[in-house]
Parts: structure tokens; C-alpha cells; sequence
């Protein structure tokens, strides 16, 4: 594991005073224009400068929970995912970066946990503590395709576009695999034995998609959904919360309950790196567009960034 | 292109959470006696095995980290609002701003509310900042009358940082029994509506404390006979029944006290010969007499083997036979030579070796895993349940997940094959942590992961000083001479089920361990007790009395004794499988040795505990069994048995009933019962009616209740 340890750059967003109590921050998103970074918690969407992470300007939310943030792929849209906890799912639909609302996408009982766009931007995938996998059409505002059937609460989704299907995941311990265009369930992938904490899919049109899921059990599990194969699975000593895919490698990065980013070899299954970023849990992660940088924030709400260097 | 990942951050001095900011709220000690006290964490809300609307908290506040992950932790900490405490999760729920399933269970902007507000406002941490050391309630008992004033019951805790607070808000109070005993919860104040001894337990944080509560009835005092203090036993049994104002039945008559003494050492009724001679004997001290030749009796060693057998739960591994009969030898051994029960205890613990020649090997092929291993000893040697911390921390006792699955670590690297042997590998996976269990000796402290550490366990079980190994067993041979234990069930000793005479049990354990161990001198303890001695006649005033040893209670024989007596009185034995015609049923090693009689009385499999209660009447079957079946009404016609003999030899009705009611009940007849039995006998025309209704009066004395129980 080679990597320097030495600090050089850092901005703690919103640490006003030191007892000051900053609600956690548990989603990022980097904008398409790779100059901006934002994140969710408590308090709205704060949008920082990616260079230095300089605070910017921070949108306020009608709802107390943010969960989840998602550009389409165009990048001219952003989904704001959450709500209010057993009261009400919301998803804000804006317009990047005039951050006018298009549609607010209401319709869950409890909060939405992860969105994922359709590769056209017309439609938005969402999953919510309340169980519900829902359709929407983004324009309209309307639900096209109800997925019944997770018997506890949905904490992540991805789409396979070209495969037509829709996996979830959450806290039922399993993964289920939809058809997109009938609403059926496919299939259920129950390796997991705790709540599934995330899902990342596998950036790549080659060979068939791959979906990598965090267990409270401490594995990664590498699935080939559209034909139902668990690959590998990585048994690690810390729970991983959230992952992402490094660009054009066969890694995926995840951030775990100890505070640490976690490379791990998606062939080998291997932990290729550790990097401690902090003492605290890091509920959420996200890599810049070039893969050079990781965006994670923690449960004190630090937002924290770890620079990739070219090796020598 | 590769790159490395440099981390970014700043090392911003954070703030020092423990060091002088006292003033912040504790979780531990501040926010789980707020949710314990609202009853959110009880089994029927979130406190549930499975929580209740996926938010899963401890039983009663049992696991505080586990807790803390619940409430800030878990699903991005959904249920604290940092940014805006009021909106939390937690506070709107337990308020019902928003619904709860679970109604409101705190006052909207209350005390408590605000302190949960505040706690989140700090940053809903959990800074540890102490523990609690010690919890204490006033008063810890009380004699009060009936339908009295209301009694506050006030609780103060200490805590690590030399603090003490009354906590008696915080505190939660549960009548064992309900319907005695009235608790307002809000006030924190019981009162008893009904007399005798009542249990009130309070719990704040981990802890449980037992209140007691005596009402004595309303009338006088009572005086104590004389003659009715002989030991110790005498002096706290008496005591109690003076403060609760329960009067004393008489002494038991010779032929009863008789009766009841050789069935409870030796498992058989008095012979013709022994009541006679017992009727007989004029020396002041012949119950004492009567007590010491049973106890040195051959019966006697076989009926307590056979107890024991049931204790240690002896039975064949399927068709294997070999090993029960060789761990009965031992056992039948131990009995004989009264072996101190420490040594007993050790030599089980630390067995090793061919189940078929080493008897006490067998002890580690009685039941299934290590868990279940850890279950069976510490009910058997510390009358404890510690299979309730399997899943959650005992929620009324002492026990940990960690004793639970260290204890069963102990037991976890044996090989329990024919040749039980201790081998290298062998893991109890913790349920909680879901990492292999570390021994650990419960309550005490871990030991090492290396090689066998049963013989470190039995030790500590075995100490004198073990607060668990004499009272455990000191109690089960109580229950077993006086029909109840000190504490009841006798495998759930714990503080908040205390015993009826605490310092009785206290003082006969430290009896047990000063006479090195020996059962045969506590049970001649007991029976040389008034108290064990006493009627089981009861008069209205202490006729409800169930466990203050006001008058004797009446117990039922145990299947295998009953069928023994059947086989004695009517004088024709019961055959057992292959075993030799006369063979008592006490003696039989094997409890599934094929014998339909046994199976109607109910006989205990061994394959579980056998200390489960017996009815005095006794089910439906077997009622229908022992009144028209083959057990006893073949027998009483049978040629070879006593009655038929009797008749052959032309005795007189007369003289037949006497002796089968001194057989049968140890003693003769009344004048009423010889009067009723003439009167039968005159109506009857012929030899044959006459037969007939001696038989009748074989079947009644067979079936009655006196015979059935032990009085």
C-alpha cells in the first residue's frame, strides 16, 4: 500500500464553532463541469468549489432529510432525494446550474434513500425506506411503474439500461432484479445476510454489467444481475456504507463505519489500499469525474477530500 | 496512469468531548433510562428481538453501543436532526407529532423530552462520561398493612465520577405479582392489596433491585408452639410466619411422618414391618433414628441415584446403551460414599475419556453443543438461566451476551464423539458481535483462547466462596424434602427473584460448604427440621399459605416411585423391558426402557430438564389409566398378589384391610373407614361379591389421593 500520508490541502465545511453540532453528510455529487462539489444533510444541499472545497452557497430544502444526489447524465439535471422520515418521500427535480425545480416527485411514505437516472434523462428510478421501488416519468411527474415486493426499507438502486432492468437493494438483505418494462420481479439475490447498505454499477459497456453491494454483514458482493451471479465477494473487517467504481479500473472504492476509503480489487477481491481519512463513519462517497479525487463526508459533517498523485 | 491517494484534511483541533464539558448529556446514564422508563425498549415495543418498525433498540436499555447505533447512527441517522433537533425522528415519534404506533409516550416538551432536545443539540454523542457503580433503593423491604397508604419507593444511583443522583424518576417498577400488588408508575408508589410476601423489582439502567413487601394478615399475632424450634431451618421459617401472622398446623403424626420420611430418602413406602416397629418404638428421638437408617440405607442410595440421574439428565445416545449404564454406575457410586458434590461437580466438569468406561464423560454427550452446554451447567451447578443472554442480556439478571457465549466457548473445543476428548479447535460464534465467543467465566472475567479451560471454570464454580454452587444445590434438596424451593424455579436463582428465607438459603449454603459438601447432611437438616416435620392439615388461616412451611405440601410421587408402590401394595411387580422380573422402576438406568405403565404416569424422558411440575391429581390419561386400566386392576386380581394370597389363606376382611391400609398409607384404619368397609362387606351375599368388594376397597386405597402424593 503506497501512499503519502502528509496533509496538504483541507476545508471542513460548516464547523462554525466547535460545539456547534453539524448534522451528518451523507450524499455527494460532483457536478458535470468538474469545478463543483455537492453535498446533503440536514441542513439542504451546500455547493462547494471542488479546488479547494470553499463553501458557496447552500440550497435550502422544504424537507429535513437529504439522502441522495444524482446529475442526469447530460448533466443538466439534479435530483435532491429524501424527505421527511415516516411522513413523506420527496425528490426535487432542478435544472444544473440554474437550479430552477422542474418537478417534485412525491409520492414515497417515507424517505427516498437513492435515485438513479435513465441514460435519456426522461425517467428516475427511487427507493425508500417505505419499501417502494418507483418509475417516474421526470417531465410529468407522474409514477409509471410501481416494484412491490422488499419486505423492509430500499436503501439503493442502479438501472441497467441497455438490459432493461432495475436492481434494488436494502435492508431485507436482498438484492431483486426488475424488469424495467413489465414491473416484474426477475429475480432475488439473497447472499447478503444483514441490510444492504449501497449498490455501485460497474461504469463499462463491456462484457456483461457488474453491481457491487455493501452488507452489514462486511462483504462486497459482485454481482452479474441480469443473469443472477454472485461473482466474488470480498469479506472485509469494516462495514462498508457506500461505494463507488474507479474510472476505467476493475476497483472499487468504499467508505466504511471506521472511517476509512477502502481499495478493493473487484478480480482478486483483494484490499489493495487503506487510506484513514478519519475517526468517524463516512456515510458517503463520490470520485471526481477524472478519478483523482475522493469526496467523502463523515457524520460530524466534514467533508473531506483525498487527492490521487501521480506515482513516481 | 496510476495514482496515489493523498489525503486531504484538516486536523482541526476538535472538541475535547470528555474533558470539561460535564455539562453535556449522557446518553448512557441520561437517554436510555428516559426510553427505558417510557417503555420503548421493552420486548412488546423496540426493546423486541426483532424491533418494532425497524428501529430495533436493546431489552431494557441492556446494550448502550448497540443503542447508540440505533438512534445516531443507523440509516444515515435518519432519526436525529442535528440541524434541527425539534424535527428529530426520535422526538416526533415518542410525542406522536407525527403517528406512532406506540401512542405518545413522552410529554411534549416535558422534562424528558427536553433532555433528549438537548442531548441532540449537543451533537447526539456519546461520550461515556460514566458509569453507573451502584443503585440502591429505599426502602429495600417493608411490612405494611393491607390496602395502606401508598409507599414511595425512592432509587439512587452512583455513578464512576463520585456523583449521586436520585434517579427514582427514571426509575421503572413491576409487581412480580400484579394483582397483589398496585404500582403507579408515575409516582413512583406501591401498594399491597393483598397479604403475604410480595416482590416488587426495580430497574434503572442494567440494573434490578428486588423490593419486598410483607403483609401479614389481619388477625393477632400468632404464638409459636412449643417444640417448633430445633435449628436454624426452625428459627427463619418460624420468624417469617410470626411477621406475616400465619399460624402453624400441628407436628405430623409417627405413621405420616413415617410415610413421608422413607418416601422422600428411599423412594418406597414404610413395610408392614417398619410401620410396626416405628409404631413401636418409644425412644424420644426416634424420628431422628428413623431419619439417619434411612439416609445409611441401600434404598436410599438407590432412589437419590436415581434423582441425581434425572438431574443430570441420563439417558442412552440412541441405541448406545453402554454409556448411560456406566455414568449410572459412577453416579450410584458418588451417592454411596456421600462424595463431596464440589468434587462430584469437577470431576463432570472436567471429564474426558470412553463415554463407555469413564462414566462422567457422558456428561458432555447429555446434550447437543457448547451452547447448549452452557445452558445445562449453569442451571444445573448455579440454578441460573443463562439462556436468556443468548439473544439479549438477561433483562432480570446479571448475565451478559458475553457470559453466555464465553461460557459456552468453555465447553466449545471438545470433541463429543463416543471418546470425548478436548481438541485444539472449536468456536462459539458470538450472536451479537458475530465473531468467535472469548471464554469467559460468567460475570467474572475472560480467560485465554488456549487449550482447555474447564478445569479454570470449575474451579471458580467450586470455590467456597462461589456465590452460586451451594446455594444452587442447597435449594434443590430443599425443594425436594419440602415440596418447594427457597427459590422457585430452583434453576432461576437471581436478585430480583429472591428466595423466601434469604438468609436460611445463605446460612445452609455456608453449611454445605463448612461440611464439605455434603447432600447427605443438609437433607439431614432439613427433615430433622420442625418444619419439615409439620401437618399437612391446614386451618382457614393458613390454608393459602403455598410457601411460607406453615403445614406440609403436599407433593406427588414421581411416576417411577408411584409405579414401585402400586407393585409393593398390591404385591405384584411391574416388568420392565428385559430387565429382571422384580426390578424397581427407580433402579432403571434407562428412562426409555420399554414399560407402557411408566409412560402413563408420566415418567421423564431425561432428554430435557425433568423439573417440570407434577400434578398431585396427575393428567387425564392417567387418571383414566389408573382407574380402569390393567395397572392396578390386573394386579389386585392377579393370583400371585397380595389380596388374592390373603383370601387364599382365609384371612379375615377384617385383618385384610388392616394391612393393606397399613401398607398402603402407613397407617390403620379409622374407626369411620373400618366401619364403611364392614358395612360393604355385610351386604355382600356371597364369597364371590365379597371378593369383589375387597377388591373394590384395593382399587379405592390404590387410587386415592393419600396413596397418590406424599402428605
Amino acid at each position: 500500500m503506497r501512499f503519502f500520508s502528509m496533509c496538504v490541502l483541507a476545508l471542513i465545511v460548516a464547523a462554525k464553532s466547535l460545539s456547534a453540532a453539524e448534522p451528518p453528510i451523507v450524499a455527494i455529487a460532483t457536478a458535470p463541469d468538474g469545478e463543483t462539489v455537492l453535498t446533503g444533510s440536514n441542513r439542504g444541499v451546500d455547493i462547494h468549489k471542488h479546488s479547494d472545497l470553499i463553501f458557496g452557497e447552500r440550497y435550502d430544502l422544504e424537507f429535513a432529510n437529504v439522502h441522495d444526489l444524482a446529475f442526469s447524465s447530460d448533466g443538466t439535471s439534479l435530483a435532491i432525494a429524501g424527505g421527511n422520515p415516516a411522513e413523506v418521500g420527496i425528490i426535487k427535480i432542478l435544472t444544473w446550474p440554474e437550479k430552477k425545480q422542474i418537478s417534485r416527485l412525491k409520492q414515497h411514505t417515507d424517505v427516498v434513500f437513492d435515485v438513479a437516472w435513465s441514460s435519456d434523462g426522461k425517467q428516475i428510478i427511487s427507493g425508500g425506506l417505505d419499501q417502494q421501488v418507483l418509475l417516474w416519468n421526470v417531465e410529468q411527474g407522474t409514477v409509471d411503474k410501481k416494484f412491490i415486493g422488499h419486505s423492509k426499507g430500499v436503501t439503493s438502486v442502479c438501472l441497467l439500461d441497455q438490459q432493461q432492468l432495475l436492481v434494488s437493494a436494502g435492508l431485507d438483505q436482498s438484492l431483486r432484479v426488475w424488469d424495467l418494462s413489465t414491473g416484474e420481479l426477475v429475480r432475488t439475490l439473497d447472499n447478503h445476510t444483514a441490510a444492504i447498505n449501497d449498490l455501485a454499477l460497474r461504469p463499462s459497456d463491456e462484457g456483461l454489467p457488474m453491481v457491487v453491494s455493501c452488507g452489514n454483514d462486511r462483504t462486497l458482493r459482485f454481482w452479474q444481475p441480469s443473469i443472477g451471479r454472485l461473482v466474488r465477494f470480498a469479506q472485509l473487517d469494516e462495514i462498508p456504507l457506500a461505494a463507488v467504481w474507479l474510472p476505467g479500473k476493475p476497483q472499487v472504492a468504499v467508505a466504511t463505519t471506521k472511517g476509512n476509503i477502502l481499495i478493493v480489487d473487484a478480480e482478486t477481491t483483494d484490499v489493495t489500499s487503506r487510506i484513514e481519512v478519519d475517526d468517524e463513519r463516512l456515510y458517503s462517497l463520490e470520485i471526481s469525474n477524472d478519478g483523482t479525487t475522493f469526496f467523502a463526508g463523515n457524520r460530524r459533517g466534514f467533508l473531506e477530500r483525498v487527492v490521487a498523485q501521480k506515482e513516481k | 496512469m496510476r495514482y496515489f491517494f493523498l489525503l486531504s484534511l484538516l486536523t482541526l483541533a476538535r472538541a475535547d468531548a470528555l474533558g470539561g464539558e460535564s455539562g453535556f448529556v449522557d446518553f448512557d446514564t441520561q437517554i436510555v433510562p428516559i426510553l427505558t422508563k417510557s417503555g420503548c425498549n421493552t420486548g412488546a415495543c423496540h426493546g423486541a428481538a426483532a424491533g418494532r418498525g425497524e428501529f430495533h433498540l436493546s431489552l431494557y436499555g441492556g446494550d448502550r453501543a448497540f443503542d447508540y447505533h440505533s438512534i445516531a447512527l443507523e440509516l444515515e441517522s435518519r432519526r436525529v436532526n442535528l440541524a434541527r433537533p425539534e424535527q428529530s425522528l426520535l422526538l416526533l415519534k415518542a410525542t406522536e407529532s407525527i403517528n406512532h404506533g406506540g401512542g405518545p409516550r413522552l410529554e411534549y416538551e416535558g422534562a424528558d423530552m427536553k433532555t433528549i432536545q438537548k442531548w441532540i443539540e449537543e451533537g447526539a454523542r456519546r461520550h461515556k462520561m460514566r458509569l453507573l457503580v451502584d443503585f440502591k433503593l429505599e426502602p429495600r423491604q417493608r411490612i405494611t398493612q393491607l390496602n395502606g397508604e401508598p409507599i414511595l419507593i425512592r432509587s439512587i444511583a452512583q455513578f464512576s465520577d463520585g456523583s449521586t443522583h436520585d434517579v427514582t424518576a427514571w426509575t421503572v417498577l413491576t409487581a412480580e405479582d400484579p394483582a397483589a400488588v398496585q404500582v403507579n408508575s408515575q409516582q413512583n408508589t406501591v401498594r399491597v392489596l393483598r397479604t403475604g410476601r410480595h416482590i416488587v423489582i426495580a430497574r434503572y439502567l442494567d440494573r434490578v433491585v428486588p423490593m419486598i413487601l410483607l403483609v401479614p394478615q389481619k388477625h393477632d399475632e400468632i404464638a409459636i408452639p412449643d417444640g417448633v424450634n430445633r435449628n436454624l431451618i426452625d428459627k427463619h421459617v418460624n420468624s417469617l410466619l410470626e411477621t406475616l401472622r400465619i399460624p402453624l398446623s400441628p407436628q405430623a403424626n409417627d405413621a405420616t411422618f413415617l410415610r413421608r420420611a422413607t418416601l422422600d430418602f428411599t423412594g418406597r413406602l414404610p413395610t408392614l414391618e417398619q410401620v410396626v416397629a416405628f409404631e413401636n418404638d418409644s425412644r424420644q428421638n426416634k424420628r431422628e433414628q428413623l431419619i439417619d437408617s434411612l439416609l445409611n440405607s441401600e434404598a436410599f442410595i438407590d432412589y437419590w441415584t436415581y434423582k441425581f440421574a434425572k438431574l443430570l439428565r441420563i439417558h442412552p445416545q440412541g441405541q448406545d446403551r453402554t454409556g448411560a449404564q456406566a455414568y449410572h454406575n459412577w453416579l450410584r457410586t458418588q451417592i454411596t460414599q456421600d462424595t463431596p458434590y464440589d468434587e462430584i461437580a469437577q470431576t463432570l466438569l472436567t471429564a474426558t475419556g470412553d463415554s463407555h468406561t469413564v462414566g462422567p464423560a457422558n456428561f458432555y454427550r447429555t446434550v447437543g453443543g457448547p451452547r447448549e452446554q452452557a445452558e445445562f451447567v449453569s442451571e444445573l451447578f448455579m440454578g441460573s438461566r443463562l439462556r436468556c443472554a443468548n439473544c439479549h442480556n438477561h433483562p432480570l439478571d446479571r448475565w451478559t451476551q458475553d457470559d453466555y457465549h464465553g461460557l459456552s466457548a468453555i465447553f466449545a473445543k471438545l470433541d463429543r464423539g463416543r471418546v470425548v476428548k478436548v481438541i485444539e479447535n472449536g468456536t462459539v460464534i458470538h450472536l451479537r458481535t458475530g465473531e468467535p465467543a472469548v471464554p469467559r467465566i460468567p460475570g467474572e472475567q475472560f480467560l485465554s483462547d488456549e487449550g482447555d479451560s474447564r478445569a479454570q471454570f470449575a474451579s471458580w464454580l467450586t470455590d467456597a466462596e462461589n456465590p452460586f454452587f451451594a446455594k444452587a444445590i442447597v435449594n434443590r434438596l430443599w425443594k425436594e424434602l419440602m415440596g418447594r424451593g427457597l427459590v422457585e424455579p430452583t434453576d432461576d436463582l437471581r436478585s430480583t427473584n429472591p428466595a423466601t428465607h434469604p438468609t436460611l438459603l445463605e446460612q445452609l449454603a455456608e453449611e454445605f460448604v463448612d461440611r464439605d459438601y455434603s447432600l447427605k447432611h443438609i437433607l439431614r437438616q432439613i427433615a430433622t427440621s420442625a418444619a419439615y416435620a409439620r401437618s399437612a392439615s391446614t386451618r382457614a388461616t393458613n390454608e393459602h399459605d403455598d410457601r411460607f412451611y406453615s403445614h406440609a405440601i403436599i407433593r406427588p410421587l414421581e411416576p417411577e416411585v408411584l409405579a414401585d408402590a402400586i407393585a409393593d401394595v398390591t404385591g405384584v411387580p411391574i416388568t420392565y423391558g428385559q430387565e429382571p422380573r422384580g426390578t424397581r422402576a427407580v433402579n432403571l438406568f434407562d428412562p426409555q426402557t420399554p414399560s407402557p405403565e411408566l409412560e402413563i404416569l408420566g415418567r421423564c424422558s431425561r432428554e430435557d430438564s425433568c423439573e417440570s411440575k407434577l400434578s398431585t391429581t396427575g393428567d387425564l390419561p392417567r387418571m383414566l389409566h389408573q382407574f380402569t386400566g390393567p395397572l392396578i386392576n390386573s394386579r389386585i386380581t392377579n393370583s400371585d398378589g397380595r389380596l388374592e394370597k390373603m383370601l387364599n389363606k382365609n384371612q379375615k376382611p377384617d385383618q385384610i384391610i388392616f394391612e393393606f391400609y397399613r401398607v398402603a398409607l402407613s397407617r390403620s384404619p379409622s374407626s369411620d373407614e373400618t366401619q364403611f368397609w364392614q358395612k360393604q362387606l355385610t351386604a355382600g351375599r356371597s364369597l364371590r361379591e365379597r371378593r369383589e368388594i375387597l377388591q373394590d376397597f384395593v382399587w379405592s386405597l390404590c387410587t386415592c389421593q393419600e396413596f397418590i402424593t406424599n402428605h
